[in-house]
């Protein structure tokens, strides 16, 4: 039996409204299992309310789909972890390895040719293209995290899962590598040049590993090379 | 019929029932996995959907499935299938699984010593 317009609506307020799940992969799966074993049971003369409420019990009410939704949310983090890291790990490999070098070398030969900062001031911050390029960066990641959750809603606990990947793992790797890149400046006058001339440039050539391979990772799920897509 | 014992007993065998499933049939979708372990059990047992998904994602994350989309009326079904890993995979686990049934069964067939 096939089942009206308004009934698929129902479910699909169901699970995104009632039950607040965000995944889109999932709730497509969801969505299928539900209106074939709502089908069955409204032919076999079930109520349709009472067919929405029997499948949900199956799944162990609002919150066994919760904690459902969770668990496949690890599951897809993982699948994007190893995605990117294959991503930063062919930044390392010749020639892709040629950028992040060229980065490294030229904020080395940068540093030691420039007279290096003695104080910290908001004023070096702003001004400096270095720190700009920081700040830009860090303000693109909190423009994007806004727009994912504007555009998934905050459903109880449930965040939009493409905005929780930006806040556990994009944005801290961002923030310490940049937090280490600003820190240089505090400690300059305590370290000795080769230190701070050395841990700055390798900052700034994975910092450039990381944007080259975050956009690589970004593309791919984009395409949806996996199963839930960006 | 599930019985919490019932179920506590499938939690430990539910990977290997799909796994077994899969290898019997080329590719499978999630309600149709649980009808057919009720239609195989004539009702007496059911997989619960709640058990069912994470299984299926945690196989697929495992490498041992790999799925496909397909659209069936209107909308996207997720369909399951073997990988080569999954089917050799599938062998030893439903292998391990008759071994520890058949021993399990000794045990409980003990007859009472005169």
């Amino acid at each position: 039996m096939t089942l009206t317009p308004d009934q698929l609506t129902a479910i699909d307020n169901h699970l995104r409204q009632e039950n607040r799940l965000t995944n889109e992969a999932l709730l497509q799966e969801l969505t299928d299992h539900y209106t074939t074993a709502l089908s069955e049971r409204v032919a076999q003369g079930m109520p349709f309310e009472s067919a929405l409420s029997d499948v949900q019990q199956a799944f162990g009410g609002h919150k066994g789909l919760q904690k459902m939704e969770r668990g496949y949310n690890r599951i897809t983090f993982q699948q994007y972890d190893s995605l990117w890291m294959k991503y930063i790990r062919k930044q390392g490999r010749w020639p892709h390895c040629l950028m992040p070098l060229f980065v490294f070398g030229v904020v080395y030969w940068t540093t030691t040719d420039m007279s290096r900062p003695t104080s910290f001031s908001v004023g070096t911050l702003v001004y400096t293209p270095w720190f700009g390029f920081i700040l830009g960066s860090i303000a693109g990641l909190l423009i994007k995290f806004i727009q994912l959750v504007v555009q998934g809603g905050i459903r109880g606990k449930n965040f939009p899962y493409k905005a929780r990947y930006l806040v556990t793992r994009v944005i801290p790797v961002a923030l310490l590598l940049y937090g280490i890149s600003v820190g240089l400046t505090y400690l300059n006058a305590y370290l000795p040049p080769f230190v701070y001339e050395t841990t700055l440039s390798a900052c700034a050539a994975l910092i450039i590993m990381y944007t080259i391979s975050y956009s690589q990772f970004y593309q791919a799920v984009s395409k949806g090379s996996r199963k839930a897509s960006w | 019929m599930n019985t919490p014992t019932n179920s506590s007993l499938l939690k430990g065998s539910l990977s290997v029932m799909i796994l077994r499933l899969l290898e019997d049939r080329e590719r499978m979708y999630g309600y149709e996995i649980t009808q057919k372990v009720k239609e195989l059990t004539a009702g007496e047992m059911a997989i619960t959907e709640g058990a069912l998904y994470p299984a299926l994602h945690k196989l697929e994350a495992e490498g041992l499935l790999t799925t496909e989309t397909q659209l069936v009326d209107g909308r996207a079904r997720k369909y399951y299938s073997l990988t080569k890993t999954g089917q050799t995979e599938a062998a030893g686990r439903i292998a391990e699984l008759a071994a520890f049934l058949e021993n399990l069964n000794l045990v409980l067939n003990l007859k009472p010593s005169l």
